[in-house]
């Protein structure tokens, strides 16, 4: 049917991941096309909304971490699409936590332990945020990938049909069978 | 032309609608089923089929994206049996991949099925004839049976509340919009099942030489060779 992105009733997929001081995500359908202008909604433990920002063209987005702690990152294609994932952003803190004990510091956040790092530890931390980000992105990659319709899939479908459709004949045919001519 | 999951199951008027959809689904497929016999069973498969394929297959609009409904070639060709039909290809839809949903299957069904049948009995008068008259009663129904689903789906939205008016006008306006070129790919369908399996259409053949099968007649009736054949069986 012609209609926009927010009227299909087709599956919406999200995938979230932390990337410094941000929770980072993209939102997609099951066809692999990108959710355009969705409203996203970071949702606290009591599922109250903290930030609402919209997502851009590519379907990505990005929201602030105001501390860290577990999270639910909620899309709205509007018209009752909707998906959410969970992302515990307290994980992504041990980088802090590593540093706050090597540097016997009070660091608030790995970013700005990343600040009074010494120069060395500084060139690991961001090497070590290189590799973080990149595997988020190959996971992102990853389950697109999966999520997307392939051809298997739908001739799978159509197969389940015809195994359907098998059956009603099965019983149409047992019950004239059964009627005494 | 699905209602999603979830979408209108927030409200009592909602919970109605999807209800009431369930129940005129389950009545048209028990009238359906009640109708249909083997021999329309393989027929019913294959447009069941075709009707779950042809959603998947999208063309891209700008920034939005197409794909052909078929409920109306679906009706022309099965009636009743449509029900049964779109049914089964919704169910494994919602299921495999996530369009529409299991609570608003009902309703997504009644809203397809209905022009479907509606479309039979409208176009049956035009399709039995064959020829061009067939392919001008697949353009009618590939035109009435997308758009009237469009206005049936935008009439359970209205109905399920006032905040889904704005939805429920854009459903009947791109049904509406959409129409034309499911008529175009409706006709081109009836067009060839006319010339190749007339039987699937119910067409007349010119001559019923008697104990001849229908199919076998209307093979028989396209040349003067096969012409002089029927003269000499009458």
């Amino acid at each position: 049917m012609l209609l926009p992105r927010i009227a299909y009733a087709h599956r919406l997929h999200v995938f979230v991941f932390q990337e410094g001081g941000q929770i980072r995500g993209q939102a997609y359908f099951q066809d692999g096309s990108p959710l355009r202008g969705g409203q996203v909604k970071l949702l606290d433990e009591t599922r109250n909304p903290l930030a609402v920002v919209p997502t851009n063209e590519e379907g990505e987005f990005s929201l602030p971490v105001p501390r860290p702690g577990k999270y639910t990152v909620l899309v709205d294609a509007g018209f009752g699409h909707m998906a959410e994932q969970q992302i515990d952003t307290g994980e992504g803190d041990k980088q802090g936590q590593l540093l706050k004990e090597s540097l016997g510091t009070n660091p608030a956040s790995d970013a700005q332990a990343g600040e009074t790092a010494p120069s060395g530890l500084k060139e690991v931390l961001g090497e070590l945020r290189a590799v973080k980000s990149e595997l988020a992105h190959l996971r992102a990659a990853l389950e697109r990938q999966n999520n997307r319709t392939r051809i298997q899939d739908i001739l799978g479908g159509a197969g389940y049909i015809l195994g359907v459709m098998a059956i009603v004949y099965l019983v149409k045919a047992a019950k004239r069978r059964t009627v005494p001519q | 032309m699905h209602i999603a999951e979830g979408a209108i199951s927030a409200t009592p008027s909602g919970i109605a609608v999807l209800v009431g959809g369930g129940l005129l689904t389950a009545l048209g497929t028990a009238v359906a089923l009640r109708r249909l016999t083997e021999e329309d069973i393989p027929q019913t498969a294959l447009l069941s089929t075709a009707f779950f394929v042809a959603s998947f297959i999208h063309v891209p609009l700008g920034v939005t994206s197409v794909h052909l409904v078929l409920n109306g070639l679906v009706g022309l060709v099965l009636g009743w049996a449509a029900f049964p039909a779109i049914l089964v290809a919704l169910w494994f839809q919602a299921i495999l991949f996530g369009h529409g949903g299991l609570t608003t299957l009902g309703i997504n069904t009644f809203c397809m099925a209905t022009p479907a049948v509606l479309c039979h009995y409208l176009c049956r008068p035009l399709v039995i004839q064959g020829g061009w008259r067939a392919a001008c009663a697949g353009f009618l129904a590939g035109m009435l049976g997308v758009a009237t689903a469009g206005w049936l789906v935008a009439g359970a939205l209205a109905l399920a509340g006032r905040a889904y008016f704005p939805v429920a006008g854009l459903f009947a306006l791109a049904a509406t919009g959409w129409a034309a070129v499911e008529g175009l790919v409706s006709m081109a369908a009836a067009s060839t099942i006319s010339a190749l399996r007339p039987e699937l259409l119910g067409v007349i053949p010119s001559r019923q030489p008697p104990g001849v099968a229908a199919s076998d007649r209307t093979l028989l009736a396209e040349g003067p060779a096969e012409k002089e054949l029927i003269r000499c069986i009458d």
